[in-house]
């Protein structure tokens, strides 16, 4: 597999950091200088424990469940 | 200056000199702030402090999502490499090409996790199987559950195929073949007209009111199909209470490894 930062479930935070984002108190990934809630591809809130990845494309949160995964996978192999 | 060499920059270690094919980012204590091994780039960033202002403020990562690297957990790593390992196989490939242009498109990536979500059911993963049955129910609602429940009881080959080769027979023309086929594929898929899947929510009144439905639709047989010890149980308690019925017989009965099947048949009255 190429180009992928591989990151520990323990690091998710730093993850987010890294791209300006965090998590609100009701677990929601958010920007960190608005916390205004960041949507995922289908315009829902993204919750922390659903969160397990990012990629390029107007900064795509990717989501532990197996339509995120099919997505990912084909934007991969595209 | 790319992704991988600003990251080596920030670290201070831009005098190794190797070609850097994975970067790993890890948490934890007792690993080193950052390390090389096997051209893997190791990142803890429990002790990287001052870098990790570094690749926020000069947005290291947002360069990377530029060079095209993805950001991804572990887990998901795992879960990818699984997925396109079946995705990729004949098992999954042959079915998708029959599909393909005969059904919405928007279809497809129901069927594409329907048929993962049954190679994990063949091996047995029963987890796995509820937790993705789950998230296509969760995206695609009814019709994804129907497709999920369809796929596992190989309603694929022993009738959508066959249903479109004695159509292809039927119809000259493989456009009518393939319209006609459109037609009956939305009908199975979004109201299950001879198939009744029974589930840990179901109890004998509601299977039963399914039942006579289900005869509106016309078909001779409808097809019962449960999983687990639970839904055997009910399927076999619902069959005792059909013996006195006068309306259907049971035409046919399997039960093995957990599953049961059975089919019954309209009398004529």
């Amino acid at each position: 597999m190429e180009k992928i930062v591989k990151f520990e479930f323990q690091a998710k935070r730093d993850i987010l950091h890294f791209f300006n984002k965090d998590i609100n108190k009701e677990g929601y990934v958010i920007e960190k200088d608005t916390g205004d809630i960041v949507p995922d591809t289908t315009g829902e809130p993204i919750e922390e424990k659903d969160f397990v990845g990012i990629r390029n494309g107007s900064l795509i949160f990717i989501k532990s469940d197996i339509n995120s995964i099919i997505e990912l996978s084909d934007s991969l192999t595209s | 200056m790319g992704f991988l060499e600003t990251l080596k920059s920030i670290f201070n270690i831009e005098k190794i000199n190797i070609d850097l094919s994975i970067v790993k980012i890890i948490k934890n204590d007792h690993s080193k702030k950052v390390e090389v091994k096997d051209n893997n780039l190791i990142i803890n960033v429990s002790k990287s402090i001052e870098e990790k202002d570094k690749i926020i403020s000069e947005g290291t990562a947002f360069q990377g999502l530029e060079e095209g690297f993805t950001f991804l957990e572990d887990g998901a790593v795992e879960k990818l490499e699984d997925f396109q390992k079946y995705d990729q196989s004949d098992a999954t490939r042959k079915p998708l090409g029959f599909l393909k242009n005969k059904i919405p498109s928007e279809d497809i990536n129901i069927w594409r996790a329907a048929l993962y979500l049954r190679e994990h059911y063949r091996h047995k993963d029963h987890k796995l199987t509820t937790q993705v049955k789950r998230e296509i129910r969760q995206k695609y609602g009814d019709k994804g559950g129907n497709i999920a429940n369809l796929c596992s009881a190989e309603y694929l080959e022993n009738f959508l195929e066959p249903l479109y080769f004695n159509l292809k027979e039927q119809y000259e023309a493989e456009d009518e073949a393939i319209k006609e086929f459109k037609k009956t594929y939305k009908h199975v898929v979004t109201e299950l007209p001879f198939t009744i899947f029974v589930s840990h929510q179901s109890d004998l009144d509601g299977i039963k009111k399914e039942i006579s439905k289900k005869r509106t639709y016309g078909h001779r047989h409808i097809n019962i199909h449960g999983i687990g010890s639970g839904n055997t149980k009910t399927i076999e308690n619902l069959l005792e209470e059909l013996e006195e019925n006068t309306e259907y017989k049971i035409k046919k009965q399997v039960k093995e490894e957990g599953r049961i099947f059975v089919r019954l048949e309209y009398i004529k009255k």
